[in-house]
């Protein structure tokens, strides 16, 4: 369950994605919705009813405003998500940041690794990331094997960091 | 041009690069000056030439008359252009101007000086055989009580070098009068340097309307379609429209006539407005005041007569004449327009500024819209100066469709992340009441609940949420890459994985 705040008000919702098909689900309803990058906006199909609109983003690192048709709103996230590898605090697990294929994985549980070691290749959109540790450490667990799908922001490997000497 | 061939321009934003545009339709050179915090502003780029005139108090720098008349002389321009606010009705500064041998674009210093008290203004359009609204001087408390009992309950106190709301107050009864009178002059004096009030009879049903017009130096004259402008919030105008749907034809022209006769009476010369308030329940309307410059709201006259009123301006101050007859701008007009002030204020906190960096900034486009903006993304919204970041203006052929299409417009006009009054501005373009042309300057506050509330009724929050995911992956997609093309053997790590 994911927890946003639309306008000011607390919405509680899932989504989940399968190849380029996001799912969301708030309360009892679903709704199949994909999303095409459309010169400078975005184009959100929903392939059931055959009808999209287009859409504008502002994204800041507190809060995303959202221009649909003739709406506009503000989602903030309750609390701060960290994405991808580079930027932000360093962490103890690695995660997905797109969805994709686990094409390799190049530890093995209990496995030594260093900051900066690539610990799994990721293909997603016909291109191999790789999924960096952040961290030096153990590989305490890997919840994926190669071939596997993984879904954005899941947990793929977590590290058991180093004690400081 | 015989005379100008180029034009300082004293202003910034977006009236500047309004003036700017024109100029170079004309083949007239221009001059922009900035100050301190304009350094890398969107008017720059418009004007052939631009000089730093100082700190980012507009005091030290778009007020500075010394200067801006120094610097006008030294890039060898012929004529300095106002633009609206700052120095546009500055009898001083026109006469300074005047006398240092540049054209002035605008009326004589003499006539602005006369137009600009209120009271004398009030003067001449009695003498021109205009109503103005009934009142008087305030000599003593007692004449005062005496003048508002004849008059009847509610009064206004207003201030008479005011503008914009200050020293105006509205009285109940006469027991409040003695005391708003006493505040109406501090605010005055403070905001004006000048105490002096008087009392009005208060309008309920008001509106406000006024008149475009042109005078050239032989005296020929044109009067504009009606632009109303009822949709205020602190006395200050949100929404412009021409033609008006609270007037007929009728009363439009002898509006119109009116506007002419009371600016020949002052001696006016170029392009002004006159603004009245019209008694919606009696029907009559009363001269308010002339403004004696060109107006925020001249986009509307332009789009409805296909006329451009800054040339206007500069043909006449040119010494040269007004060729199109009155009948044949009769014969020009077609449709509706309407024009939105986009401001970077936050309507649901009381219009607090929104200060700070543009970042996310699309304007609309498409077949009668019309954006006049000073922004772009990465311009900054200052404490320094007035709030308005653009005005989109809309035409279509009638007003059912222009309030649709302003209503697209501004669906399609994306800003932040600082708050502006486009939520407020669609509200209003889907009230009921707005749409069936039945407002007057009291619309925002009678149906400030419809217009005020934060609905949070979307429709579209699934897709948001959607779109929210896919930004952040691809996002991280991006961030990625750039990582890995960065390494230099990148190629070579990657090699075996690409077939």
């Amino acid at each position: 369950m994911e927890k946003v705040i639309i306008n000011g008000e607390t919405l509680e919702y899932e989504i989940s994605s399968q190849n380029d098909l996001y799912t969301v689900t708030i309360g009892d309803e679903s709704k199949k919705i994909s999303v095409t990058k459309y010169g400078e906006e975005y184009l959100v199909f929903d392939p059931d009813k055959h009808s999209f609109v287009s859409a504008d983003v502002y994204k800041s690192k507190d809060k995303v405003i959202v221009w649909i048709e003739d709406e506009e709103f503000t989602i903030e996230e309750e609390k701060e998500e960290e994405f991808a590898s580079g930027e932000g605090q360093a962490e103890n697990v690695i995660k997905a940041p797109m969805p994709g294929v686990i094409k390799e994985i190049k530890f093995k549980e209990q496995d030594t690794v260093k900051k900066g070691d690539t610990v799994i290749i990721l293909e997603s959109m016909k291109v191999l990331h790789e999924l960096k540790t952040q961290v030096d450490g153990t590989i305490k667990s890997i919840s994926v094997k190669p071939g596997a799908q993984a879904g954005p922001s899941e947990v793929l490997v977590e590290i058991e960091p180093e004690e400081e000497k | 041009m015989k005379k100008i061939n180029k034009v300082l321009v004293a202003n910034r934003g977006e009236i500047a690069i309004r003036v700017m545009k024109t100029l170079k339709l004309l083949g007239v050179k221009s001059v922009a000056v900035y100050s301190e915090a304009d350094r890398t502003s969107k008017h720059l780029s418009y004007a052939n030439e631009a000089y730093h005139i100082g700190e980012a108090e507009a005091s030290k720098s778009y007020l500075n008359m010394d200067k801006i008349i120094d610097v006008a002389k030294k890039s060898g321009c012929d004529a300095i252009h106002p633009g609206y606010g700052f120095l546009a009705e500055n009898s001083i500064f026109a006469k300074k101007v005047q006398n240092s041998g540049l054209i002035w674009i605008g009326p004589s210093s003499e006539c602005m000086r006369s137009l600009g008290d209120k009271i004398n203004s009030r003067e001449i359009a009695k003498a021109a055989g205009i109503p103005t609204t009934p009142g008087g001087t305030i000599e003593s408390i007692d004449q005062a009580k005496k003048l508002a009992g004849e008059l009847g309950y509610p009064v206004l106190i207003k201030a008479s070098a005011g503008g914009g709301g200050k020293g105006m107050r509205i009285v109940q009864d006469e027991g409040e009068l003695e005391k708003a009178i006493e505040l109406a002059r501090q605010e005055a004096q403070a905001a004006f340097a000048d105490p002096t009030v008087y009392i009005e009879k208060y309008i309920v049903d008001a509106h406000h309307i006024e008149i475009q017009f042109l005078i050239d130096k032989e005296g020929n004259s044109l009067f504009f379609p009606e632009r109303e402008c009822s949709v205020q919030r602190r006395y200050q105008k949100i929404i412009e429209e021409t033609p008006s749907p609270t007037i007929d034809r009728e009363t439009a022209i002898k509006m119109g006539k009116a506007a002419i006769s009371v600016s020949k009476k002052a001696g006016y010369e170029g392009a002004g407005t006159v603004e009245f308030i019209y008694d919606k329940t009696e029907g009559k309307f009363y001269f308010l005041e002339v403004n004696a410059r060109i107006q925020v709201e001249h986009p509307v006259t332009e789009e409805v007569t296909g006329l451009d009123l800054i040339a206007y301006q500069i043909y006449i101050a040119d010494g040269q004449t007004i060729s199109i007859s009155q009948e044949s701008l009769n014969n020009r007009i077609s449709g509706h327009a309407i024009e939105s002030r986009i401001y970077a204020e936050d309507p649901d906190s009381d219009f607090m500024p929104s200060i700070g960096k543009v970042e996310h900034y699309k304007e609309p486009f498409g077949v009668g819209m019309r954006v006049d903006s000073g922004f772009f993304k990465g311009s900054e919204v200052s404490i320094n100066y007035d709030p308005l970041i653009a005005k989109l203006i809309v035409k279509a052929p009638n007003r059912e469709m222009a309030i649709n299409r302003m209503y697209e417009a501004l669906s399609s006009y994306h800003i932040a992340p600082i708050k502006t009054t486009i939520p407020l501005l669609k509200r209003v373009f889907k009230h009921k009441k707005f749409v069936e042309g039945d407002y007057n300057t009291k619309f925002l506050d009678l149906y400030k609940e419809d217009l005020f509330s934060q609905s949070s009724s979307n429709k579209y929050v699934s897709e948001g949420l959607a779109l929210l995911e896919f930004v952040k992956q691809h996002k991280s997609t991006y961030l990625i890459t750039d990582e890995i093309t960065s390494l230099p053997l990148c190629w070579d790590m990657l090699g075996k994985w690409r077939g």
